[in-house]
């Protein structure tokens, strides 16, 4: 019944964007209600494609409460008459925004597991065993499951970097290194480079790779929402 | 009829050697003691130390002292001591304890091992033809109930021994436990018990350090891998799971460098239990913070987490035992109403469709699928309905399509629906029989007619859960419970491709298979007595029964129409009688006629060819005055073979 809402709800959305698609000539990627809404869109679909996959409900409650959020302050930022800066109607600008939306799709799948991960972990070292002992499947499965997310969207956020910086070298001519969302953008691929080395060199799992990776998303969801709205200068297309 | 039942516990105090505790009651001192006793029905259940005699009899009083004293003349062991030893419970107390062991409630876990037990146990006082219809009909309500507590009450949720919460825990932490590795450092014999459930439930390695005398026999049944003291560090560092029983760790600790190689690993998750007895478990406390991924319990934990558990354990367990109740009443009910062959609404005495009516207490209550076959007449839909009606499903619908009987190009749009316009006449929209059944039971006779396109959309219906009604571009997601029978052979129209292979594996998971009525001879008195009183009730007649020539012709006829036959036949004869007993010129002429090949119908079925041989070879002679010629005309055989056949089966005049 609710995966009828969910699958409904994304329907809709899914419309909505190709629609948006077809009349605009490019990708909803444009601007901050664009990337938001278009990112919310992808974080749902991921999760149902997960769900299904891994026959696993339990992560719905921590991942549709992201999505919604996303979706809600996106509308806040809708602006129709504003007209596009031309490079962000260039292809590689495109490619470059997918990337970025798909690896922070993956930081969300880590992050959550490795939310529950330390929810399951505290409860069983607490020894009161209740409902996370009870509906959650192992600590194991989102170990891996968080481990894996991070593999994947570790590469994608690079190239996605490395694309930007290809196209910010072309128009920013260089001032660009210091603006605050580049920065902080940075610093939280920093983070999910020491969430892949503790792990492969030191042999971290477990609660510290699950502490990286809360740690991770929540310095991404800082930059992404509060950074990139009120600080950054050059990395706004207004 | 009452019931009781005997528990006659320390059996090795009679036979002290070990392993000899089964001949105390060896089939022949059993079949004994039921010759001297009026039990009429038994069941013997040994089980370790203890053995329950659970007896059915028509003298309540006295048989369970009288069986005592029997047994001891038996057996030659004194009476004083066997009734020192031995427990009496009679009727209700006697039923509950025989139902809460089928289901393994006498454990405060239902103890798996015990129903497989209870189920050999009763399997082979069946063999043994120990049992009736009362216990069969108590066996046949205890599996359901079994069943039942396991799939819908699912009382075995919460784990109630420390053993299973430990198991618990570290399927928590590891999931698939394969890869990993136990240690477990015990000289306690509790051990056993862990490693018995890390290997149930397939750990990789069990790394055991004991100094017991039994730890070889431990190691050597669970495969366990039995180490030095000088191999601890080594396991130890391997280990996801550490057991450690009596061995109180802080002086361990320094002596084997414990500490350094938990250091080493310490990111590594691990399960480290601490089974000390209480007191010695404060003086290793040691500072867990410093390790992220340690979950370490002690004797306390396990058992404070089994106390938690217990209380909704005794909620269910307080359910259980209302239905218990209820059993044993309606048990009762049953035993006076003399409806004893009966489960719901089957009918049968006879061996196999006694295991039919076990087989259908044990699947009614899951979602498999059941394949159901047999000759036309014999009941099928009646085994469907009786599977519906045990279910969970009760209360949703139950119904029932016959493939045959609806023309192929209907069908599709009969059993998925149609869209408004999805083909001429289809005027509105028209819901399909199965999302009329939805949340209930389909029943889809003579599946073997069904066109191979059809079987494909079942199929497809099986694997996904969804329909498409004709002419529509969406599915639907119904929650049905599939039953099919047929009175062809499926496996054969498989081989020759016009039944779909993979259809037929899915629908075949679990097959019924009804014997025609003629092989089952014990059912027709039962089945007549039973039609006998629906169509006198519903003609307003009083008729008694048959007389004994009725009966005699009733049992010899080969009853080619199967349970349908019969029911017309006893209808008619209702019909037809003038008097209150039913007699042979009452039934149908086919019971009356009988060619001679048929007068010996019953006995045919256990007749090798070559007895057949001799029993027409010899009737034909005598029926034609031993003329040779005709003889061997009709038989269509030479005259040298007719002799042969003669001197062989020693047939002369």
């Amino acid at each position: 019944m609710i995966r009828k809402w969910l699958v409904s709800a994304l329907l809709v959305h899914t419309t909505y964007l190709a629609l948006f698609t077809y009349r605009t000539g490019h990708l909803p990627v444009g601007d901050t209600f664009q990337v938001l809404t278009t990112s919310a869109w992808f974080f749902a679909l991921v999760y149902l494609v997960l769900e299904i996959s891994l026959k696993e409900r339990t992560m719905g409650v921590f991942f549709l409460p992201v999505v919604i959020p996303l979706q809600a302050i996106s509308t806040f930022f809708i602006d129709t008459e504003k007209p596009l800066a031309p490079i962000l109607t260039e292809l590689t600008f495109e490619v470059h925004v997918a990337m970025m939306i798909s690896a922070y799709a993956a930081f969300i799948i880590s992050f959550i597991a490795s939310v529950m991960y330390l929810l399951l972990a505290r409860e069983m070292q607490r020894k009161k065993l209740g409902i996370f002992f009870e509906r959650l499947p192992s600590l194991d499965f989102f170990d891996r499951l968080s481990n894996q997310a991070v593999n994947i969207g570790l590469p994608l956020v690079s190239l996605g970097i490395v694309l930007g910086g290809i196209m910010g070298a072309n128009v920013w001519e260089g001032q660009w290194a210091f603006d605050p969302k580049l920065f902080a953008v940075f610093i939280s691929w920093a983070i999910y480079v020491v969430h892949l080395v503790t792990r492969k060199v030191m042999g971290w799992q477990g609660r510290q790779a699950a502490i990286i990776s809360v740690v991770g998303f929540n310095w991404l969801l800082f930059s992404f929402i509060i950074v990139s709205t009120f600080f950054s200068k050059v990395h706004n297309f207004q | 009829m009452s019931v009781f039942l005997l528990t006659i516990h320390n059996l090795s105090k009679f036979s002290p050697k070990a392993g000899m505790q089964g001949k105390l009651f060896s089939p022949k001192r059993v079949s004994e003691l039921l010759e001297r006793t009026d039990v009429t029905e038994f069941y013997i259940a040994p089980n370790g130390k203890s053995i329950d005699f659970f007896a059915c009899t028509l003298t309540p009083e006295k048989t369970a002292e009288e069986f005592l004293k029997i047994y001891s003349e038996i057996s030659s062991i004194a009476y004083s001591e066997l009734e020192a030893e031995s427990e009496h419970r009679n009727e209700t107390e006697a039923i509950s304890y025989f139902l809460k062991k089928m289901i393994g409630l006498q454990e405060s876990e239902i103890a798996v091992k015990d129903l497989q037990e209870f189920r050999e146990n009763y399997a082979y006082a069946r063999e043994q033809k120990w049992v009736g219809p009362q216990l069969n009909k108590l066996y046949q309500r205890g599996v359901w109930l079994a069943e039942k507590v396991r799939i819908d009450l699912n009382l075995n949720k919460n784990a109630v021994t420390r053993e299973s919460v430990f198991l618990d825990l570290a399927k928590k932490i590891f999931g698939d436990l394969k890869k990993h590795t136990a240690l477990v450092v015990s000289n306690n014999a509790d051990c056993e018990k862990y490693i018995r459930k890390l290997k149930e439930r397939g750990v990789g390695e069990i790394h055991f350090l004991s100094s017991l005398k039994a730890a070889k026999g431990i190691s050597a049944r669970y495969s366990a891998q039995k180490i030095e003291q000088d191999g601890l560090l080594d396991s130890l560092s391997k280990a996801d799971i550490l057991l450690v029983f009596d061995t109180p760790l802080n002086g361990f600790f320094h002596e084997t460098g414990l500490w350094d190689v938990l250091q080493k690993r310490r990111n590594a998750p691990l399960l480290w239990l601490e089974l000390l007895e209480s007191g010695e478990h404060k003086k290793s406390a040691i500072d867990f913070s410093k390790f992220h991924n340690v979950y370490n319990y002690s004797r306390e934990d396990l058992e404070s987490i089994v106390l938690e558990n217990l209380k909704e354990h005794k909620k269910i367990k307080g359910v259980v035992d209302s239905l218990i109740a209820q059993e044993v009443e309606s048990f009762y009910e049953w035993v006076h109403s003399k409806e004893q062959y009966r489960f719901g609404d089957i009918i049968g005495k006879s061996e196999p469709m006694q295991k039919i009516m076990e087989m259908v207490a044990r699947i009614a209550q899951t979602d498999i699928s059941i394949l159901i076959d047999g000759e036309s007449g014999t009941g099928k839909e009646l085994i469907a309905k009786s599977i519906h009606q045990h279910s969970l499903r009760v209360q949703e619908s139950f119904i029932v399509v016959n493939c045959g009987a609806i023309p192929e190009t209907l069908l599709e749009s009969e059993l998925f629906g149609h869209v408004k316009g999805a083909f001429t006449g289809a005027a509105q929209n028209k819901k399909g029989l199965f999302e009329a059944a939805n949340k209930g039971t389909i029943f889809l006779d003579e599946i073997g007619e069904m066109s191979l396109a059809m079987q494909v959309k079942l199929l497809r219906f099986l694997q996904e859960g969804e329909v498409k009604p004709v002419g529509s571009n969406e599915t639907l997601d119904l929650d049905v419970r599939v039953i099919t029978a047929t009175n062809r052979n499926l496996g054969e129209m498989v081989e020759e491709d016009s039944f779909r292979r993979d259809l037929f594996y899915r629908l075949n998971v679990i097959q019924i298979t009804i014997p025609p009525l003629r092989s089952r001879q014990d059912d027709i008195l039962p089945l007549v007595e039973f039609f006998q009183k629906k169509y006198s009730d519903l003609n307003h007649k009083t008729v008694h029964g048959l007389d004994e020539k009725a009966k005699e012709l009733m049992m010899k006829y080969s009853w080619p129409g199967n349970i349908r036959e019969l029911e017309n036949a006893v209808e008619r004869a209702i019909a037809l009688t003038p008097g209150t007993v039913i007699g042979p010129e009452d039934l149908p002429p086919s019971l009356t006629n009988l060619q001679p090949i048929n007068s010996f119908p019953g006995q045919a079925l256990n007749m090798t060819l070559k007895d057949l041989e001799k029993h027409h070879i010899a009737a034909l002679l005598t029926e034609h005055d031993w003329n040779y010629d005709l003889v061997t005309k009709i038989l269509g055989i030479g005259r040298t073979t007719l002799w042969r056949k003669m001197k062989e089966y020693e047939i002369a005049n």
